[in-house]
């Protein structure tokens, strides 16, 4: 795959059953355009969503990932997202330290009202993305031959 | 501490006593389980206890009796950690509490301690640890042979003890605990990225720090677990790199910076870089101490407060 | 004199080591990191550790890679075709000390026994081994405790012995040979005996320098009759059950086989080390584990590495290299556990 002329990025997005993924569905109910780079997985709440998860993304190829809830306060199970706001302050400044582009990880609190939030939120992402280039930190190619060990030399 | 474990028996408040040994080498301890009386001769306290001992406590929490444990300051914050996760009951441990003046690194006592020696007695000063010896009187400077982890200590005195063996230690000051993480922090992100490639893509995955650390208590570990497997058995750089950040989550707010993890590596990677960076942002973001350091104060990220810090609106 | 005996310069030494590196995957000690050395492939003699008493981690991992991947299978167009991979590269394993070629030694039957692995067998016979001498052995080297020769290392192809400013060279196998007569004008022929000297020497010099040599004697025939022993429940309290001690032991060679798919249409068949001391290792399907403790698997460790492997291949399943002891964050030395069976023997 030429990387350079063909490179789509690649956005797995973590959306809130009850507001953020309510979200989506409402940026395209009232018909707006958002980059299709994004892929979203339906998730209880931004509290359901688990480090481990974000890391099997970015192993499996994504580029980037969006992680979002309700807003503060709004959450269906009362406080979900503000566990999850601690646990991704901190596991966002972590990845930075190991080496990521703190870019590649984005956090979003969007209602379900706020269809055009998710529309600009995801079409900021892929812009950024589009700028860094593809994430190579952890990705991992389908199984095959690796060439690891005596193949080589 | 012999007396005391020999009365803690004899009077059969405890079953048994978690100490340390001496071990094969000067340098090293071994941990002690002492069941008799007549055996608590074995038990040893020298600048080479740097054991954690607390985590061994929960191979007994089924046990009828009560069991006593010994803990430098460091490791007193493992215990806390255990008996907040519930793993021990606070009623059926005995703490023999030791303040301490900051343990020796083996690694750097074993370039100087010819193998063989024995020890016969140690003290600490302030800027030495002297070692008696067979052949007489051996120094180590306080500035190379000291724990890493004792530079900057902020309970040289157990949080937590039922007895004390010796007066408590003030803790000094500790006016830039992170600096190391700073300094990792401060690097581009290229040396970042290479720096941790390089030490994760050494990994053996033998578990050394899941399986010493007292905040991995789990009775099925994610690591260990086939389907969903979260974490294939390949060694490789991405699934070494997503073994120590799932790790670190996994223990973020929960780790008691003990070391202990660091210490067991056996191809020193240096996990304290990385825990401890966990350690500095929790307590700048949600103003928590070192956890560990307070028994009412529980882990961060399992609380929240509606005024934390956001930066994702 | 023997042909197989040469000298080699110091200078002698890197110039050779220079073209080895050029002609063959040269693999080498190295320091990885500050304190850890391991075995890697090196552009040239500078980047090797010479004076290593012994590595941090043993060379088994150039015959046994810690992950190895067996073959790859496809569904595509139907059926399921395999791709076997590319064999090894014929390649020179430099600087193993005699015990880490007796560890190679004493793997041998268990790859090449009645079922043999093409894998380890294959880069087994690909790989040229060269061998030096230990000058000094490490703070927990034992292996004249369990018959080693700290000096000459049986089953190399080529024994290197650093005797004052040169290297004498002994030629162990034909292959050895044939790798001196490749490089011409490296080596002199040694007319006088001087390898052969310098090697007796050197091994007066290091009778004496091992600092604990736990006697073996009488153990094998004690563990032999006394399978249950409550000691092993005074080891198991201590034991972490991590697995420092087995991936850094030479002859420790358990694995685990796992497929990897994303799909399930097109994957890879590979292994991993696994490690006796691992709650899981005996674990079977339905949840039974007969070894249901540490005290079992704590166990089976220092049987195997001084019954099992005597009792099945007529080897000891321990080199004395003092790795595991050097590693263990409790401080379970094998020396100690030796000195201890022998003691509860002496006391019927």
């Amino acid at each position: 795959m030429s990387l350079d002329s063909q490179w789509e990025p690649k956005i797995v997005g973590f959306c809130c059953n009850w507001c953020s993924y309510a979200g989506a569905d409402l940026a395209g109910l009232n018909r707006l355009s958002y980059s299709p780079t994004v892929r979203i997985v339906r998730v209880p709440c931004s509290g359901r969503v688990n480090p481990a998860f974000i890391i099997r993304a970015f192993q499996r190829g994504a580029d980037a990932v969006l992680v979002s809830g309700c807003h503060p306060g709004d959450c269906h199970y009362v406080s979900g997202n503000y566990h999850a706001r601690r646990r991704f302050l901190v596991f966002k400044r972590l990845l930075e330290y190991v080496g990521f582009e703190g870019e590649r990880l984005q956090v979003r609190w969007i209602s379900g009202s706020e269809g055009a939030k998710f529309a600009q939120t995801v079409d900021e992402l892929d812009r950024k993305i589009k700028a860094l280039g593809p994430n190579k930190k952890m990705r991992q190619e389908p199984p095959g031959f690796s060439g690891v060990k005596d193949h080589e030399g | 501490m012999r007396e005391t474990a020999r009365q803690l028996l004899r009077e059969r408040e405890v079953g048994l006593v978690i100490g340390y040994a001496a071990g094969s080498e000067a340098y090293w301890v071994t941990p002690a389980f002492i069941k008799e009386e007549a055996q608590a001769d074995r038990l040893v306290w020298n600048p080479f206890c740097v054991n954690s001992l607390a985590k061994y406590l929960i191979n007994y929490h089924h046990e009828p009796y009560k069991v006593a444990v010994v803990v430098k300051g460091c490791d007193s914050r493992a215990l806390v950690r255990l008996l907040q996760d519930n793993q021990v009951q606070r009623e059926k441990v005995v703490v023999i509490g030791i303040p301490c003046l900051g343990v020796v690194d083996a690694k750097a006592a074993a370039l100087k301690i010819a193998p063989g020696t024995r020890i016969l007695g140690a003290s600490v000063t302030d800027g030495e640890f002297l070692l008696q010896t067979e052949s007489g009187t051996l120094s180590l400077p306080r500035g190379e042979a000291l724990c890493a982890k004792c530079r900057y200590c902020e309970n040289p005195t157990p949080v937590l003890a039922d007895t004390l063996l010796a007066e408590e230690v003030a803790a000094e000051p500790a006016a830039n605990i992170y600096a190391e993480v700073r300094e990792v922090e401060s690097w581009p992100r290229e040396k970042r990225s290479a720096f941790w490639d390089g030490h994760f893509q050494r990994c053996l995955r033998c578990y050394a720090c899941r399986n010493i650390c007292p905040a991995c208590t789990c009775r099925e570990c994610v690591f260990d677990q086939t389907d969903p497997c979260w974490v294939a058995k390949a060694h490789n750089l991405s699934e070494n790199t997503a073994f120590h950040l799932i790790r670190a989550m996994h223990v973020a707010g929960r780790c008691v910076d003990c070391g202990e993890c660091e210490r067991a590596c056996p191809v020193n990677i240096p996990l304290r870089l990385l825990n401890q960076k966990v350690i500095k942002d929790i307590k700048e973001l949600f103003g928590v101490s070192t956890p560990g350091s307070r028994l009412d104060e529980m882990p961060a990220l399992g609380m929240f407060a509606t005024e934390d810090p956001d930066e994702f609106n | 004199m023997s042909v197989r005996d040469f000298l080699l310069t110091r200078e002698g030494l890197h110039s050779w080591l220079s073209r080895l590196a050029r002609d063959y995957p040269l693999i080498a000690p190295v320091e990885e990191e500050k304190g850890v050395i391991t075995f890697k492939q090196v552009g040239g003699p500078q980047e090797i550790v010479f004076d290593c008493a012994p590595s941090t981690l043993p060379p088994k991992e150039w015959f046994l890679p810690s992950t190895e991947e067996l073959f790859a299978f496809s569904t595509a167009g139907g059926g399921i075709t395999l791709q076997e991979p590319p064999g090894p590269k014929e390649r020179v394993l430099f600087g193993l000390h005699p015990c880490d070629v007796r560890a190679l030694l004493a793997l041998d039957p268990v790859f090449g026994g009645t079922y043999p692995d093409p894998y380890y067998l294959g880069r087994r016979k690909a790989t040229i081994i060269v061998a030096l001498s230990c000058t000094k052995p490490g703070p927990y080297c034992f292996c004249p405790a369990v018959g080693g020769d700290p000096v000459v290392a049986a089953g190399a192809d080529l024994l290197l012995t650093e005797s004052g400013s040169s290297f004498a060279v002994k030629a162990m196998t034909s292959r050895g040979e044939e790798i001196i007569q490749r490089y011409p004008g490296h080596f002199a022929p040694d007319e006088e005996g001087r390898g052969e000297r310098a090697r007796q020497e050197l091994a007066g010099q290091l009778a004496g320098m091992f600092a604990f040599l736990p006697d073996l004697r009488g153990v094998k025939e004690f563990l032999d009759g006394h399978f249950e022993l409550p000691y092993w429940e005074e080891v198991a309290s201590r034991c972490l059950g991590c697995g420092i001690c087995t991936y850094t032991c030479p002859t420790c060679h358990c694995f685990d086989i796992f497929d990897q798919s994303w799909d399930g249409a097109r994957g890879l068949r590979a292994r991993c080390w696994d490690s006796c001391m691992f709650s899981q290792f005996t674990r079977m399907a339905g949840g039974h584990n007969p070894r249901p403790t540490q005290k079992e698997r704590v166990r089976n460790r220092f049987l195997h590495k001084l019954k099992y492997h005597q009792d099945r291949y007529g080897l000891g399943g321990c080199v004395g290299c003092g790795r595991c002891v050097a590693k263990c964050p409790v401080n379970i030395d094998i020396r100690r556990i030796i000195g201890d069976l022998k003691e509860l023997a002496s006391h019927g």
